[in-house]
């Protein structure tokens, strides 16, 4: 059988920034206060009365070149051959807190009361009882789809081939697994004067 | 009265000691807080994860090897003159090595699994578990050098001496890496920090025992030996002036290298130190004080000539140093990355009383071990010189 490789594709035409998907994974996840595994961030863009809110939910990138996991001194982050999600040990994380820094998204961050490192894992627990990503299960305008790429026939590859995607900050060779439909040049990182709604300083 | 007063009278070095003691349990105190506590007592965020604990990690291993270094060239380069400030040097690199440990231990969420998962589950990409590595191996070969000197076994000592000093390499350079090979942080990524860690540890090493020699001279009232005074002001006046003037020449190229052309990332960072949030510290600390006046003050002033002199200068180094390493690891953090302000950080009342508690650890470590152990060096008087010129003409 050959393994799978899972990843995502979020449609930003189809986004409303109800937040839904981060509340949903905060639930099922059982994340703590002040801690998120995806958020969405926001930018006003324009001026009145040409004005438009661009979103732009951000996760783990489960990335395949993931540069997060080779700092951990203990093998306590790794990427899972089978089905190449990135994923904690948190009964093997030291909190050293190095892959917090080394993620180039910083989509990772330090659970207050285990003491460890956290990030988004795919839902990995309710993939393998061949559920969705609570995300994806919520998101109310079906602007997440879940799926494997390794499925050369499955909808999720369609998908992929019949829309233009892009995905995040590539420069970093890092070859993330989200990839997002009608990404909105004013939400790239590190353009100038730019100021991004971030849900763990808000 | 006199004789009451006489009779309970306190000798000041165990009110020192006390002291010490007394900053180490208010540690302990804020280390039952940090990890019995389920409050977050951290001034630490998801933004910028690590603090002044690893700054100061940082200081003490930097001071560690830059000692290692220096008393390596009496020993192991056979620079006779350095031999006297062996053992003082290579216990001062035992000392700033433990308190270095405490401060990471302190730092680490979990610092009880550290010892046996580095063991049981190594991951040989990290730098991290390598740096542990060399710095374990690093430590027992300082352990040997000092009871080598102790005995006055000197071949064991020059071995020993050799081992430590190339472990120092491995483990500082590696150290260095930690920073350089993230490539999410612009402002440390690349070559830069391994080799720039070696060249302040240099620094560090130098201005660190300069202070602890004239610093103990001083406290215990004696006048320091001329051979160890010149030795000392040489050290001031050449080697320091020498190393900050390289440390110097590499920050002007990190400064133009990380505004030339705007990278990203970087430009921020270092926007973040010159005209940002962390510039009174950059210009006031790092660079007025760390580096330029003590630089100019033993190059161009006379008074730099004494022990006063180069005390003073290593003193003023030592303070910069500290807050450079503070913001070498803040400012590689605080550049956003989703676009922005920049993310801020301030240490909380208990990561400064963890880190007054490595001080401490250091402090008193070494004021029992200046009582205990034999750290000077036996200087030979002028008959004794002679005779030892006599039998190696005899020899020869």
């Amino acid at each position: 059988m050959t393994p799978k490789r899972y990843a995502m594709v979020i449609d930003l035409n189809r986004c409303i920034g109800c937040d839904t998907c981060a509340v949903a994974c905060k639930m099922e996840n059982d994340v703590p206060l002040g801690v998120w595994r995806i958020w969405v961030n926001q930018k006003e863009k324009g001026t009145y009365p040409h004005v438009r809110r661009a979103y732009l939910p951000v996760l783990c990138n489960h990335c395949e070149n993931p540069i997060c996991v080779y700092p951990c001194p203990v093998k306590a982050t790794y990427r899972r051959k089978e089905d190449g999600i990135v994923v904690v040990d948190p009964h093997l994380c030291v909190g050293c807190k190095i892959c917090i820094v080394a993620c180039p998204y910083q989509m990772r961050s330090l659970d207050p009361i285990k003491r460890v490192a956290q990030k988004c894992n795919f839902c990995v627990h309710r993939i393998e009882a061949g559920l969705r990503p609570a995300c994806v299960e919520a998101c109310p305008t079906m602007a997440m789809v879940f799926g494997d790429l390794n499925d050369k026939n499955g909808p999720f590859v369609r998908l992929l081939a019949e829309r233009p995607a892009q995905r995040l900050k590539m420069s970093y060779g890092t070859y993330p697994q989200v990839y997002y439909i009608g990404k909105d040049v004013s939400l790239i990182p590190f353009e100038k004067g730019g100021s991004i709604y971030d849900k763990r300083e808000g | 009265m006199t004789g009451l007063y006489e009779k309970y009278r306190v000798s000041p070095y165990y009110i020192w000691l006390g002291f010490l003691c007394a900053v180490l349990l208010l540690g302990a105190y804020a280390t039952a807080v940090r990890f019995l506590g389920h409050e977050e007592v951290f001034g630490a965020t998801n933004l910028v994860p690590l603090g002044i604990l690893i700054s100061t990690y940082i200081f003490f291993v930097v001071t560690s090897t830059g000692l290692c270094f220096i008393t390596c060239f009496g020993h192991v380069f056979r620079l006779h003159r350095y031999e006297l400030i062996a053992k003082r040097g290579v216990f001062l690199s035992i000392i700033t090595l433990l308190a270095g440990f405490l401060a990471i231990c302190l730092e680490t969420e979990r610092p009880w699994r550290l010892a046996s998962l580095f063991i049981v589950s190594p991951n040989f990409t990290a730098p991290i578990w390598w740096m542990a590595f060399f710095y374990n191996i690093y430590l027992v070969f300082l352990v040997i050098e000092f009871c080598a000197l102790l005995f006055e076994k000197s071949v064991l000592a020059r071995f020993a001496g050799i081992g430590g000093f190339l472990t120092a390499i491995a483990a500082h350079s590696t150290l260095g890496a930690i920073f350089g090979l993230i490539k999410a942080k612009p402002f440390w990524a690349g070559p830069f920090l391994p080799i720039y860690f070696i060249l302040s540890a240099l620094v560090s090493g130098t201005a660190f025992l300069i202070f602890m020699t004239i610093a103990t001279y001083r406290v215990q009232r004696r006048s320091i030996p001329t051979e160890i005074e010149e030795l000392i002001v040489e050290m001031g006046k050449k080697l320091l002036v020498l190393f900050l003037g390289i440390v110097i020449f590499f920050w002007i190229w990190k400064v133009i290298s990380s505004l030339y052309g705007h990278p990203p990332g970087k430009y921020e960072a270092m926007m973040s130190l010159i005209a940002g949030p962390l510039s009174l510290r950059f210009w006031l600390f790092e660079i007025l004080i760390g580096l330029l006046i003590p630089f100019f003050f033993l190059l161009f002033f006379p008074k730099a000539k004494s022990s006063k002199g180069v005390f003073l200068a290593s003193l003023l180094v030592l303070i910069g140093l500290f807050v450079s390493r503070f913001d070498l690891v803040i400012t590689g953090q605080i550049a956003p990355v989703w676009g922005g302000p920049y993310a801020s950080y301030s240490p909380t009342l208990i990561e400064w009383t963890m880190v007054a508690s490595a001080i401490a650890l250091c402090l008193l470590i070494y004021s029992i071990g200046e009582k205990l152990l034999p750290l000077e060096e036996k200087i030979p008087t002028e008959g004794a010189k002679e005779k030892a010129e006599d039998n190696t003409e005899d020899a020869s």
